[in-house]
């Protein structure tokens, strides 16, 4: 993080604790909790970089690099077969999930020893099988600001659910460094592989690494890019030339590949950068200098400013929010003290005419919401039958290219392997669906904001911010990310975050697709019948296709109940937000009374006192105004 | 066992030939003759920038392929004997154009873009063609599709990801090679999906998963910093056999640069001098020197002008260039001795031996499988007059080939290649028993004895082995296919032990 962006983030977390204790001397605990909610959200989320490539572009090793830290994951001839998750740890460990004989997991922690036998092919099979997520606690600078990195299995040593997976946590994580070798072009398969990545996510970039080996990994830089370049021009002739295929998706994969050959490039030697550290001394600075990981570095934590200013923002918009509020009842408690006695202050008479167009709107809303939900259905139907479709037909792919004797094998894994894919299908569709209802429901929401952003100021607790997960939660929480093999941190809120803005608070609970219920009992049952599959191909592709089967129909009926769960959820925030309108006006009129039977002194002094806090508040919205230009100023794109 | 039926069938056709009168048939005879002698054709195949084209150079003993890190082959390449150097472009339109060899090497521009060129077919006056046809191709899981297209068609493979272009013609194009050398610089999906639809699609025909040798190419990258890499390069070669036992004879790790150098005598005293100017660098030095390429081509801590760096290194690379300085201090300071520390460290001599042993010998017996069905046809054809009767006495004589028991190792390869397949399914100590008796040599080996039992422990071994096959071969719950096979190894081990009990009567006899 550099320097003047630290200091406005940090100004932007004093701000927010200043508007905390205005509100609580305003008697407005509500919003400073609000403040309290997001603070801690701006601590609990992550930035997440996973490191994805072909096998032997030195994917380990760069992790091992990056962080300093030669030997912290385990390189050489033998390649990596899970996906290993690296984060931030005082006390370093390595956490291992595992699936027992009788489908319950669990979790241990392990010797760092034995982290080779378990995350490459380097030990025995057995030992590996049933490992369903790797997790290394470091204690590393670079992960402080609750950076995330995955490091993955080479793409062409993945199996389809391993490789549903990656791209699952792909499309969660806030970049994607795409490893290339210096010596060696860029394949078709890591094109195919990068075309797959781009449909998910924007922010790749490449890592050209192994420069150590060739004196001229300028000009393979250069290849690289031509060959995307070219690749792409080969789609665009084929869409022109293909009838089966509709050339607007060969078109879209050609824009996609010319986006990404101009992508940056960075060219580094994890050996080089490995070795300075091994080495020591003067001739080792200049070794790291040249190994280019300090550029990769800077990148990284380059994105976890941004999304630290992303978070600044937020807070920033919120500090102004409350100010504000608390500037409009301050002024309102000031002007009724001022005044005379017996006699409503204009301020409430306005909003009694805001609520009654309230009152009209509501109507409205009911409809855009029953409309919206209409559509997200139907919508949300067919995308479902979309990407079960293309998990069969990936299946259908590889097991045409699986020899006979490679049956039992594929049958030993193939309920893992559905697993993932099936996991990474429901991470993907609520990402889809949250996207999508957010379009959606855009209308409803900006006319909800702002009753919303009135209905913050209660007093009371009904539409309140949710208690903070306790930290036993959290965990389970986190649990729950690792269990299908990566990291999907933001799996189950998605939806949530979506409520969230919808109705200003996080609506916890139904956005989460039942992944478990879907996928558990069918999956369940092809590890129980693995024996039998092991017979013939035809055997697992049936397999594969009644648990598909299966689980669309769950998925389908899921679907329904969520959405009618969301329309149900939605409809009685908005009368919330009607009542809670009206409960508000109520508690203002019973002060401001209460502040007319007073003594003459009493009001002044109150009135003395809300004119304080208002120039407090305006103060601050001040301040956040500046703060705002500037993060605008600093937060530009890379 | 290069192959004593190879040459028995051969002098039967030059026997047959010499009382045939020209005409068809003589014509037929003359092309399964010289279909017998006409020397193996190998192709050396792989991913893209795998090293193809640097192990085409030390197969040949000349720098003639182009090299380089990038995509520099993109066109099938044929290397034949010839009695004068010459290189020749066949379009795809039929025509052709002559190429010049500058310098003993190709060039690495073509006339023509490579989606026009058929193939390029270089004669060389190179006495190893002699025995051995080498032909480059373009690298698979090439970003350019017309490339990896050519190099299909010529292994007769199919886009794995098409599905199976299965027809008559791919077949056909198999027919042009005999055996495969199969690069795997890191044994990703997709090159073991093209390596295991190759042996799919070539089990009926003379390439088959027992005549195509992988080779781990780019194993020095493996050790760790200034370690050998040989020991973590053989374990990996073991795992990937036993991944790929269906799809390949072996697994053979090989670091082609320096075989290269090694079999191409380009490596001069002059370098010899280099490399002892480098080994004299203290520790210090030597870490600066050899840390990454670009340091090596431009520090100034390393003492040579720019032309011998860029030499040593276009020879070495990093792993050999400190392998040999190590060496040189170690003692071994002239270019023929260093020249020996490359040959050993690059691993080809085995690669060499294993082609000779296991590739050659088979696809010798192959082609005398084929000669064999073709001779059996003309001595039953409808020829008339003197040609029915010279080609008629071909079918005794031709029995006795047939029963040879080595011809009958034909039919165990067959076997062997179906259990590969995954049709047979025999249990895992018959599988090892059919395999052992497919592939060794030694028949106290072929029976999974020591080499140094005697003759009676051997055929008490081949007697217990046969009671299974014989219980097998009757087992009505087997398939077809499965109970055929079990005949099959039953007479193997019969042969075996006649083989056996005549060799000892002979001994006896003479004694």
């Amino acid at each position: 993080m550099n320097e003047p962006e630290a200091r406005v983030v940090d100004e932007a977390m004093r701000l927010a604790n200043r508007t905390h204790k205005l509100a609580a001397e305003c008697g407005v605990e509500a919003l400073g909790r609000r403040l309290e909610w997001e603070a801690r959200r701006w601590r609990e989320r992550r930035t997440t970089v996973v490191i994805t490539g072909e096998t032997r572009r030195g994917k380990t090793s760069l992790v091992n690099a990056l962080l300093g830290c030669p030997g912290l994951l385990p390189v050489g001839e033998a390649a990596t077969t899970s996906p290993v998750v690296v984060r931030h740890a005082s006390t370093p460990y390595v956490r291992v999930t595992r699936r027992r004989a009788d489908e319950t997991v669990c979790v241990d922690e392990i010797p760092r020893a034995q982290l080779a036998e378990l995350v490459t092919d380097a030990g025995d099979p057995g030992v590996r099988a049933g490992v369903v997520a790797v997790e290394v606690g470091a204690d590393e600078p670079l992960l402080a600001g609750d950076l995330v990195l995955v490091d993955t299995p080479g793409i062409g040593a993945m199996s389809p659910g391993l490789r549903a997976a990656a791209l699952g946590a792909a499309a969660e994580a806030d970049l994607v460094l795409v490893v290339l070798a210096a010596d060696e072009p860029v394949l078709r398969s890591e094109v195919d592989f990068l075309l797959e990545v781009s449909e998910r996510v924007d922010s790749v970039v490449f890592v050209v690494n192994r420069t150590d080996l060739n004196p001229d990994w300028e000009d393979m830089r250069r290849e690289h890019r031509d060959r995307i370049r070219h690749a792409a021009e080969l789609r665009r002739a084929a869409g022109a030339a293909d009838p089966d295929r509709p050339p607007a998706e060969a078109l879209r994969q050609a824009e996609r590949l010319d986006a990404l050959a101009e992508a940056p490039m960075l060219a580094t030697s994890a050996r080089l950068a490995l070795r300075a550290l091994a080495r020591g001394g003067g001739a080792s600075r200049e070794l790291a200098a040249r190994s280019g990981i300090e550029e990769v570095r800077t990148l990284l934590t380059g994105v976890v400013t941004r999304r630290d200013d992303v978070r600044a923002r937020n807070v920033v918009r919120l500090v102004d929010s409350v100010a504000r509020r608390i500037e409009v009842g301050q002024t309102a408690l000031a002007a009724a003290a001022a005044e005379a006695g017996g006699r409503l202050p204009s301020a409430l008479e306005a909003d009694v005419a805001a609520l009654n167009r309230d009152l009209t709107a509501s109507a409205r809303w009911r409809r855009m919401l029953r409309v919206g939900s209409q559509h997200l259905q139907s919508a949300a139907g067919s995308e479902l039958g979309r990407r079960i479709d293309a998990v069969e037909v990936r299946y259908r792919e590889h097991f045409a290219t699986l020899p006979a004797t490679e049956t039992a094998a594929a049958a030993e894994t193939i309920a893992d392997d559905l697993e993932r894919s099936v996991g990474a299908l429901c991470a993907g569709l609520s990402a889809w669906l949250a996207e999508r209802a957010e379009a959606e429901f855009a209308e409803l929401r900006a006319e909800l904001g702002e009753a919303v952003a009135l209905a913050v100021s209660l007093d009371h607790d009904v539409a309140g911010p949710p208690r903070s997960p306790d930290p036993g939660q959290r965990e389970g929480r986190a649990m729950l990310t690792v269990e299908h093999g990566l990291p999907l941190v933001t799996q189950s809120w998605v939806l949530g975050n979506l409520a969230g803005a919808l109705v200003g608070v996080a609506a916890v609970g139904w956005a989460v697709l039942p992944i478990g219920a879907a996928v558990m009992a069918p999956i369940a049952l092809v590890r129980h019948r693995r024996r039998a599959l092991a017979r013939s191909r035809q055997e697992l592709e049936r397999t594969v296709r009644d648990t598909l089967a299966h689980v669309r129909r769950e998925l389908t009926a899921a679907l329904g109940t969520r959405l009618v769960d969301l329309a149900a959820d939605l409809e009685a925030r908005i009368d919330d937000v009607l009542l809670e309108r009206r409960a508000e006006l109520d508690k203002r009129r019973r002060a401001l009374e209460a502040l007319a039977r007073q003594h003459e002194e009493h009001r002044r002094r109150a009135a003395r006192e809300a004119a304080e806090r208002v120039d407090r508040a305006r103060d601050i919205r001040a301040a956040a105004e500046t703060l705002r230009a500037r993060l605008s100023l600093v937060g530009g794109p890379l | 066992m290069t192959s004593s039926v190879t040459a028995r069938l051969r002098q039967l056709c030059e026997e047959t030939l010499a009382r045939l009168d020209d005409g068809p048939e003589r014509a037929a005879v003359r092309s399964v003759h010289d279909r017998l002698s006409h020397p193996l054709r190998l192709a050396v195949a792989g991913p893209v920038s795998s090293g193809k084209s640097t192990l085409v150079n030390a197969l040949l003993g000349q720098r003639v392929a182009p090299v380089g890190a990038g995509e520099t082959t993109r066109v099938v390449t044929w290397y034949r004997y010839g009695v004068e150097d010459r290189a020749t472009v066949h379009l795809r339109d039929g025509q052709t154009l002559p190429l010049g060899i500058d310098d003993g090497r190709l060039p690495r521009d073509l006339p023509r873009r490579p989606d026009e060129i058929e193939r390029v077919v270089v004669d060389l006056t190179n006495e190893r063609l002699r025995r051995m046809q080498v032909v480059d191709t373009p690298g698979l899981n090439t970003t350019s599709d017309h490339l990896e297209e050519a190099s299909r068609r010529l292994l007769g493979v199919g886009d794995p990801a098409a599905g199976l272009a299965e027809d008559e013609a791919t077949r056909d194009a198999v027919g042009q090679v005999d055996a495969l050398v199969f690069l795997l610089p890191h044994a990703r999906a997709r090159d073991v999906d093209v390596l295991d639809a190759a042996s799919r699609l070539l089990g009926g025909t003379a390439l088959s998963g027992l005549n195509t040798v992988g080779v781990v190419s780019r194993i020095d990258g493996l050790g760790g910093d200034d370690e050998d890499p040989w020991p973590a390069a053989r374990r990996l070669a073991d795992r990937l056999r036993s991944q790929l036992r269906s799809s390949v004879a072996t697994i053979i790790p090989v670091v082609g640069l320096l075989a290269e150098t090694a079999a191409c005598g380009r490596f001069t005293e002059g370098d010899a001098a280099a490399v002892r100017a480098l080994a004299a660098l203290d520790e210090d030095g030597r870490l600066d020197a050899f840390a990454d390429a670009t340091q090596f081509l431009t520090s100034t801590a390393v003492p040579l002008d720019d032309g011998a760096r860029r030499r040593l290194f276009d020879q070495l690379a990093l792993y050999g260039l400190s392998l040999v300085t190590r060496a040189a201090g170690d003692g071994s300071r002239t270019a023929a001795a260093i020249v020996q520390v490359v040959e050993e460290a690059s691993g080809f001599g085995e690669l060499l031996a294993t082609i000779e042993r296991q590739v050659m010998a088979r696809a010798d017996l192959l082609t005398a499988h084929a000669a064999l069905a073709e001779l059996r046809r003309l001595s039953y054809g409808g020829a008339s007059g003197t040609s029915a009767l010279v080609l008629g006495g071909l079918r005794d004589p031709l029995e006795r080939v047939e029963l040879d028991s080595e011809m009958h190792r034909l039919r165990l390869l067959d076997c062997l290649a179906q259990l590969y397949r995954g049709e047979l399914r025999f249990p895992e100590r018959l599988g090892e028993e059919l395999e052992r008796l497919a592939l060794r040599g030694d028949p106290a080996e072929r029976l999974g004895l020591d080499a140094t039992a005697g003759a009676d422990a051997t055929v008490a071994a081949a007697v217990a082995a046969a009671s299974a096959w014989v219980t097998t071969s009757n087992d009505p719950r087997r398939s077809p296919a499965e109970r055929a096979a079990a005949r099959a190894v039953r007479t193997a081990l019969e042969l075996l032990v006649s083989d056996l009990t005549a060799v000892e009567r002979e001994s006896s006899g003479a004694s």
